[in-house]
This record gives C-alpha cells, structure tokens and sequence, in this order.
C-alpha cells in the first residue's frame, strides 16, 4: 500500500489521527522512512538514518496508543535533527570529518525533550562544516534543494530545510547563530523559528558563539512550529543561559486576529537596489496581505542596519574560532579549504575589534527598542535574494574580491541575532525560477507567542505554506 | 588604519601558535583587513559611553527589548 500521502500533511494534522488511532505510528514512520530510501541518495538531506531504532521507537508508540498510555504533544510523529545535536549512541558529526566517529553518551535537551513528548527520531540532518557557512563541499554528501538541485538549499540547517520541503521528515530542528535556521527556511520554502535567545537550552548542541546560537524548529506550518516549541522551550538546568521566566503554551496563541497590530517594514532592507526584484514583488503581496487581515504597515528606516551584518559577526565568527582553536592547530586539514581560512582569520581579530562591537550591540539594541515603541512586529525579506547556484569559494587573491565576498555581506537575518529576539521565516512566494522566498517577521525579545501569531494569521489567507517540491 | 601586511598576519597567528600555509596567506589577509575595516569604520556617536552587552538579557523588557 502506498502510504507516501501521510508524509504531505502536517504534524499538528498527523498528530491528531495518530492520537485519534486513525493511523498506527509504525505505518507513519515506514511511510517516511520509505520516502527517506527513495529520495535521499539525490538530496542528501540526511547524514544518518536511523531505520532500526526509529521503528523500534514507533512500536512502543504504538503500544502505548493500544494500551491507552499517557501520550505526548508529539506522540509518534518522526522528527529529525540537525546533526550539530547531540544522541545518545548515535553518531554526531556537526558535518564535519574531524568528529567522523563521534558517538555521544547524552542527548541534547532539546532532543530529549522532543522524544519525551513521544517523537520518534528517524535521523541526523546534514549541515555545512560545524554550522559554519557555505563555500566547501559536504564531507558526508552535497546537499541539494529540492526545488531544483542545481542550488543551494541554504546554510546551515540545510538538511533541516530539505528534509521538511521534500517530506523526508515530519518536524526538524535546527540551529541558528547568525540566520542558520531562516535562511534554509526561506529558501527551501519552509517555516523556521530563531526562537528568543535564553527561551530554548542550547545543552548538547555543538556550539559556535555562546551567546548568539539558539536551537529552534523548522517545520511545514506555523503551527507545526509552535507545537515544537511548546515542548522543547523553558528553563534548563543544563544550560545556565536559559530564562526562567514561565513559557506560554505557543499553540493556544495562535489566532487570524491581528487587527490593529502595528507592523513596520525595515526599509534598509526592501531598497530595490540590493534587494532581488522577484523578492520585492513577494514582499509587496505579503504586505498586503496583512494589511488586508487588518494589521497597519508602514515603513521605517534604520541606518545601523546596513553596516550591522560585519559587527554582528565579529563577535560570533571570533568565538567560533576560539571553540576551533585546538583543532585547527592539530587537524587544519580536516576543514573545508574555506571554513578553515575563515576560521583562521576570525582567530586574528584584534580584541579592541570585539570589544567594539560588543559595544555596538548595546547601541544597536537600544535603536531597535525605539523601533518598538511604534511598531508591535517588525518584518523584512528573510533574505535579499533567492537560492543561487551551488557554487564552492576556491580562492579569493584579490581584496576586493575579499570585501564583496565577505565583508560587505547586508543580511537581513543578523539583526535578530545580535539582539537575541525572536524572527519567524515564512514562505510567501516564488521566483520566476520556481525557487521559494520567504517573509521573516520579528518581535520583542519573548514574544515568540507574537511572531508565530502573525505567521499563523498569513497562513490562514495565503497558501505558499502548502506549495512542494515535484520529488 | 592601514591594512595589514601578509607578514604581519604571519607574525599575528604564530604569535597564537597558528600556522598559516603560504598558499593561504595572502588569502586570510584579504579577509582580516575586510573584517576589521568593516568594524573599525562603523560610526556612532559616543559608543565609549555604552557598556559592552556580552549576551542578550534572559528577562523581557531590559533595553526596551
């Protein structure tokens, strides 16, 4: 029997008729497992499958279900995570060769805490080397988008991003330090929450920068995403930076109502001059969306943004390279080419630079609190541009070459990063390339309840959510 | 500031007890000098009264946010 339809809907739908015993978790996981055999070896979305023990788990699942045992928000539904995430007796890699045997003996919270729920773990997801960016080959497989793999399907939660358009996976999680679960998100037509930084534990989770890492889900609907979080946010006495402030219940937020709701669009990053055309004309119809579900959207201009990318990551590239530092004394030639010479000059900033920038970030925060005292949400292009071709960085012999690659990067994913507040990446539309562009929408710091709101009312009058890839 | 040389960058990273191949040198200096023009020529008045924010606050409402 072809069972391929139960991998198309949603979790929160799966959800509901595999808790109704409308559908045996042992037949939902084949079904995806199946689709994983079949699609993958082209993709490469996945590092690891985990077959027997992902079955396994479905079993028990579904003797629970028979038994009538308690279940979880998450009871049988197969999720996967980003292989930067720590498994108990699974292999974790981060994508790279250095840790190419690295068997953990813990799970990471948020995995633990998802299998708690009654998630079932059918694989690791591949990613760029350590989560750090783009420009080398995948040492465990290239990864391809699944709307056309001749491009990228983003950084660096790209297996994340796939894995849920290519309906390899039924919820992902991803990690995020300077836009690594939006930008994947946006690009592979998905829906990806940077939750706010200190709401979800970043125990287990290979790190690159302490302070700007935040492990989020990634997922087909805005309410797959908030079902997730309810389950993996909250205080964590493993990780010291988590807040202990009381988690709302994410799913029971989510309304169409967002009328009256101020909505500003950051100018600096809708100026027809940096910004795809294809991305505007999207970036037009959302906005008119939510005027039409009654939100008032204005525009708003502020300058620091377009020279914040470079001072965001002078404090996330820095910390990223002391992590590395042993490595790159004892094995340099287990990095990608790029990696390690991106690693090896982030290791020579001087620290009046970062202190610089650490100040910045004070400043920057303070502008985009005044943001705030007139607009409730702010939102923006998730990116400037659809995916581009795969292309690998080989060697870059001239400065200009150096300062356009690398120095003159205007994301619009990094702010939210710099100030650790939530940013939600919606679909809402396409290239005429057919490649997918996404809506980032983003709050005050704990407002996640907010943004996904706002991503839900979208949802609720717009279909771009609903849109797959042929595979 | 003036950019810095690739022997400086030598002397730099083997002062840390890095060692950059010569094949990457000149590649690794375009990018340090990138980075820290970047940094260096961002302007905002009277940063030095600004303490620096080492990691976001874990409570709503500090800073506005």
């Amino acid at each position: 029997m072809d069972n391929s339809y139960l991998t198309k809907i949603s979790a929160t739908e799966l959800g509901g008729l595999i808790s109704n015993k409308n559908l045996s978790p042992v037949e939902v996981t084949q079904a995806y497992l199946d689709r994983i055999d079949q699609f993958d070896a082209s993709l490469k979305a996945f590092i690891t499958v985990c077959h027997d023990s992902a079955i396994e788990s479905a079993k028990s699942a579904e003797q629970a279900l028979i038994k009538g045992q308690g279940i979880g928000a998450l009871h049988g539904l197969p999720f996967a995570v980003k292989d930067q995430f720590e498994t108990k007796g699974i292999l974790t890699t981060a994508g790279s060769r250095i840790l190419a045997d690295y068997i953990p003996n813990r799970d990471a919270t948020t995995v633990s805490r998802s299998k708690n729920a009654g998630a079932i773990l059918i694989g690791k997801l591949n990613l760029t080397q350590f989560a750090a960016g783009g420009g080398d080959h995948y040492p465990f497989g290239e990864a391809r988008n699944p709307w056309n793999t001749e491009f990228t399907p983003g950084l660096s939660s790209s297996g994340s991003g796939i894995a849920i358009a290519a309906s390899l996976a039924s919820l992902t999680l991803g990690e995020d330090t300077g836009g690594s679960i939006r930008m994947p998100a946006s690009i592979n037509g998905i829906v990806g929450l940077r939750p706010t930084w200190g709401l979800v534990s970043r125990y287990g989770v290979i790190p690159f920068c302490w302070s700007m890492d935040t492990a989020g889900p990634m997922t087909r609907t805005v309410e797959d995403a908030a079902m997730l979080l309810n389950v993996i946010s909250g205080y964590d006495p493993m990780d010291r930076y988590t807040s202990k402030m009381p988690i709302s219940n994410y799913v029971a937020h989510l309304t169409d109502d967002i009328r009256g709701l101020r909505i500003g669009v950051l100018k600096e990053f809708t100026n027809q001059e940096i910004v795809h055309k294809d991305v505007l004309s999207s970036m037009k119809a959302a906005i008119s969306d939510l005027e039409k579900l009654g939100a008032s959207v204005e525009e708003v201009s502020l300058p620091l943004l377009s020279n914040i990318s470079i001072v965001a990551a002078s404090i996330s590239e820095s910390d990223g390279a002391f992590y590395h530092r042993k490595w790159l004394l004892e094995r340099p030639n287990d990095y990608g080419h790029n990696t390690r010479r991106r690693l090896l000059a982030w290791s020579l900033i001087p620290a009046q630079i970062v202190h610089k920038a650490a100040r910045i970030r004070t400043a920057f925060s303070h502008e985009w609190a005044k943001l705030h005292e007139k607009f409730d949400v702010l939102i923006s292009p998730t990116m400037l541009n659809p995916a581009g071709k795969i292309e690998h960085v080989e060697k870059v012999t001239e400065r200009e070459d150096a300062a356009k690659k690398f120095g003159q990067v205007n994301s619009p994913s990094f702010p939210a990063a710099f100030v650790g507040i939530p940013a939600l990446s919606i679909p809402c539309g396409f290239s005429n390339e057919g490649l997918p562009i996404g809506l980032q929408i983003m709050a005050k710091r704990f407002q996640d309840a907010l943004v996904l709101k706002v991503g839900h009312a979208f949802q609720t009058v717009t279909d771009w959510h609903n849109k797959r890839p042929s595979v | 500031m003036p950019d810095l040389t690739p022997e400086n960058v030598k002397v730099l990273a083997n002062s840390i007890g890095l060692d950059i191949q010569e094949t990457e040198l000149l590649e690794i200096t375009h990018r340090l000098n990138v980075i820290m023009a970047g940094v260096e020529g961002f302007e905002y008045p009277n940063l030095e009264n600004f303490e620096p924010t080492p990691f976001p606050s874990l409570e709503e409402g500090v800073d506005g946010q």
